[in-house]
């Protein structure tokens, strides 16, 4: 093919147009609350993170806060009242697991093959996502050691007494 | 959208980021189809789409307006999106022949049964010819394909390609003269 006739075969090229993009509004919901789970993440943890740090603080350099010691004292109190006493092991546990499930589900994408069969799952690499998942299974662990600790082990040890 | 419509529409985003949502839905279809002409493959595009419009989500209360408009800095990150994309060694152009291989007109099947890939690889199986340019333009450079690809297959001027890509007019032209020549011999000798 000749050069002007090959320039006139490209300019005339049917092109494929594709109008129905059906994806295109699930990318937008989850492009625009993007930042939204990170956000609500951060907020979520923040004050256990607050909590596990003054406990740090007390416990290994000594140093012990009026603030921190009312506050425990205040959780002591709400401790005696049945309908309060879940106040702080959900913000505590609680806050930590939704930011763990709401950061997850924006990271990750499953999609089910019909034709292969296969469970296809994929892991978008947010920095600062994967940061607040690691950051409350760490949370959630060191108070489910905390519980193990003060209500079986505890109990295990006066048992033996 | 003319001009100062993006003009406005930009103070708006920076004024409120949900406002983003306008740009995706006026340049979402536009830009993915242009990387669907250049990749050729479903699931890639979607990818490269969505990798798109993050980067401009997250960037866009740093864009000012200079030179370029918003639009064509959706197509500057696509076509570096795009170029990244070929960079990668395993996704090297080959699927573009399973593509082929696999024709659908073999398997007509109910419309309401086909995922919306299997519409979209319908829809380039409807366009031979264009699949043979598209396929021979993934054997040139880059620089060619670029080019190529905005002037024939998006009908771009010489100077919306050559804001879209920050080259001179000029090397614009001279791409476009050296990349039809390259792709005319690539094809003649492919058939």
């Amino acid at each position: 093919m000749k050069e002007d006739k090959f320039e006139k075969h490209l300019e005339d090229l049917d092109v494929p147009q594709i109008n129905d993009i059906r994806h295109q509004q699930i990318l937008k919901f989850t492009l625009l609350n993007s930042r939204k789970s990170s956000q609500i993440g951060l907020a979520f943890i923040v004050i256990p993170c607050l909590f596990l740090f003054m406990q740090f603080i007390k416990e290994w350099s000594g140093l012990d806060f009026h603030f921190f010691s009312a506050i425990e004292a205040f959780m002591s109190h709400l401790d005696k009242i049945p309908v309060l006493k879940w106040i702080f092991p959900i913000v505590l546990m609680g806050l930590p697991i939704v930011t763990i499930i709401i950061n997850s589900l924006s990271i990750v994408h499953f999609h089910w093959d019909k034709i292969s069969k296969e469970l296809l799952i994929s892991l978008k690499f947010k920095l600062f996502n994967i940061i607040l998942i690691l950051i409350s299974i760490i949370i959630v662990l060191v108070f489910l050691f905390y519980l193990v600790h003060e209500n079986i082990y505890e109990q295990i040890l006066r048992s033996l007494d | 959208m003319t001009v100062d419509e993006e003009r406005l529409l930009l103070l708006e985003i920076k004024r409120d980021l949900k406002n983003f949502g306008i740009l995706f839905d006026t340049w979402y279809k536009p830009i993915f189809n242009y990387i669907f002409r250049r990749v050729a493959d479903y699931d890639s595009s979607r990818d490269i789409a969505s990798e798109t419009f993050l980067k401009a989500y997250l960037n866009i209360n740093s864009f000012t307006w200079k030179r370029i408009s918003i639009s064509s800095w959706l197509y500057r990150i696509a076509t570096n999106e795009i170029n990244l994309y070929y960079r990668k060694a395993k996704n090297y152009p080959v699927s573009l022949d399973k593509l082929l291989n696999t024709s659908m007109f073999d398997r007509p099947e109910p419309e309401d049964y086909l995922t919306e890939k299997e519409l979209f690889d319908k829809e380039l199986n409807l366009h031979i010819k264009f699949l043979e340019v598209q396929k021979n333009l993934t054997k040139l450079d880059l620089k060619y394909q670029e080019v190529l690809s905005l002037r024939y297959f998006e009908k771009k001027t010489i100077i919306e390609i050559s804001d879209i890509l920050n080259k001179k007019e000029g090397t614009v032209k001279s791409l476009l003269s050296r990349g039809i020549n390259k792709l005319r011999d690539s094809i003649n000798t492919a058939t």
